[in-house]
């Protein structure tokens, strides 16, 4: 069991990773809350009548926090697979489990809360300095979450995709692993069209005639699950339970497991 | 009942060659895509010895280093370092060893902290060495890896690997890149450094550089591990000699200054001072012939 986890052994490793990578992680967090200032300054200079609604603010947070935990791995652990850099972390006396889920946290948890907090810092500031502008707080503004529905599969995709993109491809990693995220994306659309278009021709036509409109986008899988048109039809439900799960638990839980399996059997 | 003494004896010969070597390579192959680098290569290394493995270059000694330190995948064969299988990357095998590859690419941490953050991993890791170590190489402590120059941030690795006091230390040409003073003070750490539980492997080709350090010698070639003896062996069975002449019936000549060193094997029982590049361009200029000489 130690070699596998250890706990004291993790919170070391956590403790040489946060201590090691504060300094990029401080630079990004300053540089996306200076970003939040110059627009401020951009609003009082440029416009007759500004005024920043909280709603937009919370808008930007939730973007630069996103934006973070996406680019993180690149950020972070972009030496990882490279022949002689990632020789330095992989060689520490830490199991390759420890070292993905500290991979993780930093990634995907400290990074983009350290963003969040510092964006959050700076808003709260500006909005006390100058509340004619920035009118209200964005803590205060729960409206965006509320109008917001990507479900947490929806949102933990794109960046469990780039942990692994960055552990799988070794130069233009950034490039690669949007093109294979795309790539996945386009043959999973297909995949779906072709069996609705053409398996379930019959009985989509059926349903048609039926004069019922349904919404048919990859992240709202679930919600037509449920959708009463397809009671009579058990293939189609079947089949859309399939590929809602696939999306929403395949994707996220593949990645994450892919990146591990990298990690574990990586070479130099 | 003889059938089941001799298992019995088999067992403990195997028990007792897994307490003698501390690695324990057989039938070793391994290739990159379609180049073979090892094909059924066999080697022990022992503790308590600082090994020198030369080669040309392509021959695969990084291969070799990293492949026992679990760097790379064996295709086939069997690589066991201390009782491990080193591609597991099990955390109790990295306490226990170093690997300091050729290009060390420094994080943009202070050495001291870099130290202080990596040596919480090693249980006999020792500040105090540490420290020691990097004021002997004349190295700041309190600077970034990346302020300092590419020979200095070497010495403060190296000085970070003694210091970890783990049983095995794989240098991948340990010299490169440092001054001439600095190659003194890195023979001096590491003889120190050496001791009965320890194994140092060291692949080089600046063998001067390391001459009255390495020892065994291992020469490998593209199709695998051409000598693997020891300076009194080496000695014992081949013979130096500096003539003002080159001798057209020695294994090699080569010229040096003042005249020439011809290596010959040793039939009277001579003493002589082993000369490694003398010894190793003969290896491989008469491969089956020191086999034989060696087998014999």
């Amino acid at each position: 069991m130690k070699d596998i986890f250890n706990i004291n052994r993790f919170g070391k490793l956590l403790k040489k990773e946060l201590s090691e990578r504060l300094p990029i992680m401080l630079k990004i967090a300053v540089i996306l809350s200076i970003s939040l200032v110059g627009f401020w300054l951009t609003y009082i200079i440029f416009k007759t009548d500004p005024q920043v609604s909280s709603y937009g603010r919370a808008v930007y947070l939730f973007l630069v926090t996103y934006f973070t935990a996406v680019m993180a791995p690149f950020n972070m652990y972009k030496g990882f697979n490279h022949h002689k850099k990632g020789i330095d972390y992989i060689s520490l006396p830490a199991s390759v489990q420890e070292k993905f889920l500290s991979m993780v946290i930093i990634s995907l948890v400290a990074m983009p809360l350290l963003v969040f907090a510092m964006v959050m810092m700076t808003d709260t500031a500006i909005a006390l300095i100058n509340p004619s502008v920035f009118k209200g707080f964005i803590f205060s503004d729960t409206s965006f979450l509320n109008s917001s529905s990507t479900s947490f599969a929806d949102l933990s995709i794109l960046p469990l995709f780039c942990l692994l993109g960055n552990l799988l491809f070794r130069g233009n990693k950034v490039v690669k692993t949007f093109l294979s995220i795309a790539g996945t994306y386009i043959v999973f659309i297909l995949i779906v069209a072709f069996l609705f278009l053409y398996v379930f021709k019959d009985q989509i036509t059926e349903i048609q005639g039926l004069q019922l409109q349904i919404k048919l986008t990859v992240n709202s899988l679930t919600e037509l699950y449920r959708n009463e048109v397809f009671e009579g039809y058990p293939a189609i439900k079947v089949t859309i339970a399939a590929l809602a799960v696939l999306y929403n638990v395949g994707f996220p839980v593949g990645a994450l497991t892919g990146a591990y399996y990298r990690m574990k059997t990586i070479q130099y | 009942m003889y059938l089941h003494l001799q298992c019995t004896t088999s067992l403990i010969h195997q028990d007792e060659l897994k307490t003698i070597f501390m690695i324990n390579i057989e039938n070793l192959s391994f290739s990159y895509s379609r180049h073979t680098v090892f094909s059924n290569i066999n080697l022990n290394l022992e503790a308590g010895k600082i090994y020198g493995l030369l080669g040309q270059n392509g021959v695969g000694k990084t291969t070799l280093l990293k492949i026992i330190g679990g760097f790379l995948k064996l295709k086939t064969g069997k690589c066991e370092v201390m009782g491990f299988t080193p591609f597991e990357r099990n955390p109790m095998f990295f306490e226990q060893m170093f690997f300091i590859p050729e290009d060390f690419s420094a994080p943009d941490i202070v050495v001291n902290k870099y130290a202080k953050l990596r040596g919480e991993f090693y249980p006999n890791y020792d500040e105090n060495k540490f420290h020691m170590l990097m004021t002997e190489f004349d190295v700041n402590g309190n600077s970034k890896f990346t302020k300092l120059s590419f020979g200095q941030q070497k010495k403060a690795l190296i000085a970070f690997a003694l210091s970890t006091n783990t049983k095995l230390i794989l240098m991948d040409e340990p010299s490169n890149g440092l001054d001439i003073p600095s190659k003194a003070q890195l023979r001096k750490v590491i003889s120190q450094a050496s001791n009965d539980q320890s194994c140092i492997v060291i692949s080089t080709h600046q063998v001067r550089d390391l001459e009255n350090l390495i020892d065994p010698i291992i020469i490998l070639d593209s199709n695998g591990v051409l000598l693997n003896e020891t300076i009194d062996r080496i000695s014992e069975k081949l013979v130096f000699r500096f003539n003002t002449k080159s001798s057209k019936d020695c294994l090699w000549s080569e010229s040096s200054p003042g005249g020439y060193v011809n290596v010959e094997k040793n039939i009277e029982a001579e003493e002589s001072r082993v000369n490694i590049e003398a010894l190793f361009n003969a290896t491989l200029s008469n491969k089956e012939v020191i086999r034989n000489i060696f087998n014999s």
